[in-house]
């Protein structure tokens, strides 16, 4: 079976169910009649809104900071959660400048009795995590809280990537099993699903920013300046939004960061691949690779169940990052997360550059893995699958 | 599609209409192969095109309106799964009552069925969307090596099953 009788099994036409293209109708109807999205959630919006007290709020700010009596960083629940690492490793990051505590007092807005405060960011040049702190907000128990409109902008651009999220406290062990903070395991609730366990002990919630700035050009994150701004908190299910709060908060958050990191100039083939390794920068949390790299297009044709032929374009890439060697031969595998890639057609150059879900040590690694085939088996990839590509 | 993109943008409802229904295979192929249901699928793909309907504006490039509306169906569809975070372990097949219209696309559903679930959605993406392995790991916030791995191991499981129906 070739990728064309995939294409053509993946494409077929099917039926779009009667419940589905009828609540589409629906929606394309209440457009056509100029209502607006903002009035259409309010429709369905749940009016029993609750104001909480003041003074709950003012309570909870005594536990709100997050920079010791020593000086240290003591890392929210969330960002704990980004990245494995030792306290160590988490205090070097603050050393050097890409993790840093955000002065409470200049970062944190109270309306409706709810106290959101910047909290801790974490900034390299190409990207960076911004933490907040909620507090005052009586999330209902089973609840997910969500923000109704989320808008961030760097130095007043705001054409870039970011992602977000309230930090639900789970995590996955070793097998995979989602457990609290705490290492138990999580509870299942009556329709089978993982009870999350979005406050913490002192009843605050964290929510989470990411923004990824590898591919935009105009955007510079070190000693840059991020508004946030956050619109009505409520809660969601099943993608509809309850607000509880008409509310907004906004915050000027100084992000100053570090591109301090260790380079490595190269010209390292990797196998038969047709790549070259040129270059490597790794930050305590990333890894940038440039390679030399002709990407080959290439398209799959098929036909459709109609009769209609289809088409789907891609380009061929150079082996990626899979992981890194340290000079004790401690194999870091399967630690890199999400950025982005780039292709440069003109120089037949490719680049990635990704986030590492475990902190590093630069000085410790030897040599960055990259991905050599996939094996047959499921299961962890071995160092047979992989490209070892020694950096000085 | 740049054009409908353009006229859309420039509010223009009818444009918007035909736009998001020229996506509705792409679309409810997607949320099914997340939500496993319709009703759930319905809901998601009725606040993408609202969602979309609001954000359109802020789409800098129409050529990219394809990938930017999947992100957007998958932010619907995760948040409905959030809310269950039921996991389909492989060895198990959810047996659920299949209504009729289910009944019609069963050929393409048990297509899908017979893939894992952690390469159902890279597959789903590739083929049935057509982005790019770039772009969906992006989209699913992996690393472009899971998807590649993800989809190579895919492709070997449609053809096991390919060659065992044969």
């Amino acid at each position: 079976m070739d990728d064309k009788n995939i294409v053509e099994m993946m494409q077929m036409e099917i039926r779009i169910p009667d419940i589905v293209q009828e609540k589409a109708d629906l929606t394309y109807e209440q457009i056509r009649t100029e209502r607006t999205y903002q009035k259409m959630k309010r429709r369905k919006i749940n009016r029993n809104r609750r104001v909480l007290p003041l003074v709950a709020a003012v309570a909870v700010l005594a536990f709100g900071t997050t920079v010791c009596a020593a000086g240290y960083l003591k890392w929210s629940r969330g960002l704990q959660n980004e990245f494995e690492g030792t306290e160590e490793q988490r205090q070097m990051l603050q050393t050097e400048q890409i993790a840093a505590p955000v002065s409470p007092e200049k970062n944190s807005v109270t309306s409706e009795g709810v106290t959101v405060t910047a909290q801790q960011t974490i900034v390299t040049d190409q990207f960076a995590w911004l933490s907040f702190k909620i507090e005052g907000y009586d999330l209902e128990e089973g609840k997910e809280p969500c923000f109704d409109e989320v808008h961030v902008s760097i130095d007043g651009n705001d054409g870039i990537s970011y992602t977000s999220h309230f930090y639900d406290g789970l995590q996955q062990d070793a097998s995979g099993q989602f457990v609290y903070e705490d290492g138990t395991r999580a509870e299942e609730n009556a329709s089978g699903g993982v009870v999350e366990r979005f406050a913490g002990q002192d009843g605050s919630l964290e929510y989470i920013i990411w923004i990824n700035a590898v591919t935009n050009d105009e955007i510079t994150l070190i000693d840059s300046t991020a508004d946030v701004r956050f619109r009505n908190l409520g809660t969601v299910h099943k993608a509809a939004f309850t607000p509880d709060l008409d509310a907004e908060w906004e915050l000027t958050i100084a992000m100053k960061g570090s591109d301090a990191v260790r380079e490595a100039s190269l010209s390292e083939p990797l196998g038969e691949s047709g790549a070259i390794v040129k270059h490597v920068k790794i930050s305590p949390i990333s890894i940038q690779v440039d390679y030399a790299f002709a990407a080959q297009e290439f398209t799959i044709e098929a036909t459709n169940g109609d009769g209609e032929n289809i088409q789907t374009t891609d380009h061929t890439e150079p082996p990626l990052v899979y992981g890194v060697r340290l000079k004790d031969g401690t194999l870091l595998t399967g630690i890199m997360g999400g950025g982005a890639a780039r292709r440069y057609k003109e120089t037949d150059t490719y680049m990635t550059a990704n986030t590492t879900r475990h902190i590093l040590d630069t000085a410790q690694i030897d040599a960055i893995l990259f991905q050599k085939a996939v094996p047959e088996q499921d299961g962890p990839i071995t160092e047979e699958n992989l490209y070892v590509v020694p950096i000085e | 599609m740049n054009n409908l993109v353009k006229r859309a943008q420039r509010r223009d409802a009818d444009a918007f209409t035909e736009l998001m229904q020229s996506q509705m295979q792409n679309m409810y192929k997607t949320a099914w192969a997340m939500l496993r249901n319709n009703e759930d699928a319905a809901d998601a793909i009725s606040d993408t095109i609202l969602v979309c309907w609001e954000k359109l504006g802020q789409l800098k490039q129409a050529e990219f309106f394809r990938t930017w509306m999947t992100r957007i169906l998958i932010n619907q569809c995760n948040d409905i799964l959030r809310q269950r975070k039921k996991v389909y372990p492989v060895e198990e097949v959810r047996e659920t009552a299949r209504p009729s219209d289910e009944y019609e696309n069963i050929e393409w559903m048990e297509m899908l069925n017979g893939l894992d679930e952690k390469y159902r959605m890279v597959m789903i993406l590739y083929y049935v969307n057509g982005l790019k392995t770039t772009e969906i790991s992006d989209i699913l916030h992996m690393p472009v090596s899971t998807v590649r791995t993800r989809l190579s191991r895919g492709r070997n499981q449609m053809t096991s099953l390919y060659h065992e129906r044969r």
